[in-house]
């Protein structure tokens, strides 16, 4: 849970653009079950039909 | 995680801002809503220095959090006045980021097929732009705009980060020390509000308009007590907002573009800066733009600020910007003098 809520690191080691940790944030969680990524009309109406608390983190891709 | 619907959200761009509200230069926050968009709670706190900064937020607190907010999300809608005074304000001038007119290069999504970085509002562009807006007007900044979000350590107490609630530590003969707080206390309650988090707290704390009174309702054991605190006009005065990344602009509006940092006191002594005298160094001195204008009137990386406005008394960088952004409008000009190998020099800048 740490590394999703904080970040993805770069599995190569090499250093990225931040066009790259953009790309490779959304690559990473975008297909992940477990986040709903950058949608909040569907997290919405997931919360809805599951009567579930939403749990929406802002985070800054540093 | 799977009791809640988890949301990562990337950019401010599209970002409701009637919905979304929270220190926006945390660059990690979480917002707890209800289905029907009631918010539960905040997540997501930081003080000055970077050291400290990284206590601030644990995994432990914000799985302390998330199981309080289940308990608050399944009392919901009884437990609706508690939460009232957590919901956003809703007189926002512009419903979303790019709809003001500083932002309106920006567009509701992000251009994965482009320059994506370049593309992205940033959560901190949204009170940048509200500040410049006071500014272009001719207005001075406000407090709720200078020190947003300030940390109860203000009034005298630090929360445990790895409890929802729970009081770590309070100072001797501080204002929560005097109205009864003690250390190990739940805080329950702040001004009627439940509170399950640290920027549940810094919520009530940017939105009271001192002088005010603070209600806090703490569990002691068995025990339910309700300790008040006389909030003053000035209470955050101390409140240091060096570390956040919007004081950029300040610092363009206020200092030319120089980032000014407290001296030790070896470094006061070494510069001959007198116990009770202003002795800020610049650390970094802008170098284009907006940002250069003290460079352009004189001053170097490591000059020392003994003069500012007319303000000769010690005080930090933070303080020195709020009083100056706080009486001075756009387009003033300002003397102020600064010490280069034990010579002063005076220099005169016009406010942004």
């Amino acid at each position: 849970m740490a590394s999703l809520a904080t970040g993805v690191a770069a599995e190569d080691g090499k250093k990225r653009t931040r066009d790259e940790m953009v790309h490779d944030d959304r690559d990473a969680l975008s297909e992940n079950a477990t986040w709903i990524y950058n949608d909040l009309k569907v997290a919405f109406a997931k919360a809805e039909a599951a009567k579930k608390p939403l749990m929406v983190i802002h985070r800054c891709i540093p | 995680m799977g009791a809640f619907i988890n949301v990562r959200m990337v950019q401010a761009n599209g970002m409701d801002l009637e919905q979304f509200q929270f220190d926006y230069d945390m660059s990690f926050g979480v917002t707890f809503l209800h289905a029907d968009g009631t918010v539960l709670a905040r997540y997501g706190s930081r003080r000055g220095n970077e050291e400290e900064a990284a206590a601030d937020m644990t995994m432990e607190g914000l799985q302390a959090t998330m199981q309080a907010v289940l308990r608050l999300h399944r009392d919901f809608p009884g437990n609706r006045d508690l939460l009232a005074g957590k919901q956003p304000r809703r007189s926002v001038p512009y419903r979303v980021p790019e709809a003001h007119p500083l932002l309106n290069k920006y567009t509701s999504k992000l251009d994965y097929d482009g320059k994506v970085a370049g593309s992205c509002i940033h959560c901190h562009q949204v009170r940048d732009s509200e500040r410049r807006v006071v500014r272009d007007a001719g207005k001075v900044l406000g407090q709720d705009l200078l020190s947003p979000y300030p940390m109860p350590s203000l009034l005298g107490f630090e929360m445990d980060p790895k409890r929802s609630s729970r009081v770590l530590a309070v100072a001797k003969d501080s204002l929560a020390a005097t109205a009864g707080l003690r250390e190990g206390d739940q805080l329950v309650r702040l001004n009627g509000q439940a509170i399950v988090s640290l920027a549940d707290i810094q919520w009530v704390l940017h939105h009271l308009e001192a002088p005010a009174r603070l209600v806090m309702r703490v569990s002691r054991g068995e025990e339910r007590k309700d300790l008040v605190l006389a909030v003053k006009p000035g209470w955050d005065h101390a409140s240091d907002i060096a570390w956040r990344v919007s004081t950029w602009d300040l610092r363009r509006m206020a200092l030319g573009g120089m980032y000014l940092v407290s001296l030790s006191e070896a470094e006061r002594k070494r510069h001959g800066i007198a116990e009770g005298q202003l002795g800020l160094l610049a650390k970094h001195v802008g170098q284009y733009g907006d940002h250069g204008v003290a460079k352009r009137a004189g001053v170097k990386n490591g000059d020392v600020v003994v003069a500012f406005d007319g303000i000769t008394e010690a005080m930090s960088e933070s303080e020195l910007l709020r009083q100056v952004l706080g009486k001075r409008a756009k387009g003033e000009e300002v003397t102020f003098s600064y010490r280069r190998d034990g010579t002063d020099r005076e220099a005169k800048i016009r406010l942004q």
